[in-house]
């Protein structure tokens, strides 16, 4: 177990670079986003730990971060002031290479499209907007997609299908959209509370998993959604994150405010948990499965500590 | 385990609970501590990659997109490998 410590900051989120796959970024807030500044962690696993690579301020807090697909130093972070930045971590500069600044809420969501032909990022806002970039194009939108009624917590790329990206929001809704044409192709009242995550299928193009703070995971067929295949329980709090297996079909990873990851594979229709990791005092905010791994599930888990 | 660097603005020893910022912040008021940053961006252009584009697992895999799920009511075979934990301690005591 390799631990790194940073202080006076709270994780949000962590992604695992594409590109080399001992580094992981970690975005981070002060005073759990509610005041303050944010950070950017750029760590790099070693056999006897973790190192810091490299740290950026922000003037807000940092909620979501993003690896580049196509550039291995370029990040992005989405930030509490509404705005998304642009990081190069091989750049000795400080600060930012640009700010797109558009949405007028936190963002809360950012994901570099994975789709070979497209250099897309999407975004998705408390402001219940999600919005569209083309990084080389300038410091302004593609589109805004509109229609969810609450917060959105969540916007990801499909891995499968270009131009697509599913949305989960405070609205109880998850929402498939369609950047072509800019609309809304599918909305599922997928829970009766709010979905916090979500994330497709890497084998299977048409399913989609949630996770809602009615501590329930919710695994979908986009071509029914009457009802979902299946539905995960065993979590005591609300889902804060879930990732498919990059590796394994229907097998996924949970974390919950309840202090525990767990590992599921829904094919298995009698007992679907594989796993619980618990941890008796800080609960998991940020989870990444490692591409570069084969055949092991590799899981980088940020403890979100809170104050008794 | 490296010795992280220290952010400026702790700066001050004043140690805020949690709890006490958020009154702060919904009644309005100014939060005592907290630096104020203004990082702008530098607008350069991005340091040229020098790697190249992995594959995904799946994008290797023959069972590309699939329509069927597999029954799996065997034995658990997941392995799970190396856990890393990055853990963002809480500030306030």
């Amino acid at each position: 177990m390799k631990t790194f410590k940073f202080p006076a900051r709270h994780g949000y989120a962590v992604e695992i670079s594409p590109f080399i796959p001992t580094r992981l970024a970690c975005a981070t807030s002060q005073y759990y986003g509610i005041a303050g500044c944010g950070t950017l962690l750029v760590l790099e696993q070693t056999e006897t730990g973790i190192t810091l690579v490299k740290s950026f301020d922000w003037n807000d807090g940092l909620f979501d971060v993003t690896w580049s697909e196509s550039n291995e130093h370029i990040l992005l972070t989405g930030g509490g002031d509404g705005s998304l930045q642009v990081w190069d971590t091989a750049n000795p500069q400080p600060g930012p290479l640009q700010v797109l600044k558009e949405h007028t809420q936190e963002v809360y969501s950012v994901d570099w499209s994975q789709t070979r032909e497209e250099n897309l990022v999407v975004s998705g806002s408390w402001d219940r907007t999600a919005k569209v970039w083309d990084l080389s194009r300038g410091g302004q939108s593609l589109c805004t997609l509109q229609g969810h009624e609450g917060v959105i917590y969540s916007t990801l790329w499909s891995p499968h299908i270009p131009g697509c990206f599913a949305s989960a929001s405070g609205d109880g809704t998850l929402r498939v959209w369609d950047v072509k044409t800019g609309r809304c192709r599918l909305a599922i009242p997928a829970h009766k509370a709010e979905i916090l995550s979500c994330d497709w299928c890497k084998y299977d193009q048409n399913v989609i998993v949630t996770g809602a703070v009615d501590c329930s995971l919710c695994v979908w067929d986009l071509r029914n959604v009457r009802q979902p295949l299946s539905r995960l329980r065993g979590h005591s709090y609300a889902i804060r994150r879930v990732k498919f297996s990059p590796f394994n079909q229907t097998m996924l990873a949970s974390c919950s405010y309840d202090f525990t990851v767990r590992l599921w594979d829904y094919s298995r229709t009698e007992q679907p948990l594989l796993e619980t990791l618990e941890h008796h005092s800080e609960f998991v905010c940020g989870l990444d499965f490692n591409l570069q791994i084969p055949n092991q599930v590799c899981l980088t888990i940020i403890f979100y500590g809170i104050s008794t | 385990i490296v010795l992280p660097r220290q952010p400026s603005d702790l700066s001050s020893s004043f140690k805020i609970p949690t709890l006490e910022v958020f009154r702060l912040v919904q009644a309005g008021e100014e939060v005592p501590g907290l630096s104020k940053l203004d990082i702008k961006p530098n607008n350069q252009t991005p340091t040229p990659s020098q790697m190249e584009r992995r594959p995904k697992p799946w994008e290797n895999s023959k069972t590309h997109i699939t329509t069927h799920l597999r029954p799996g009511n065997g034995p658990i075979e997941s392995d799970v490998g190396s856990l890393l934990y990055v853990f963002l301690p809480a500030l306030d005591c």
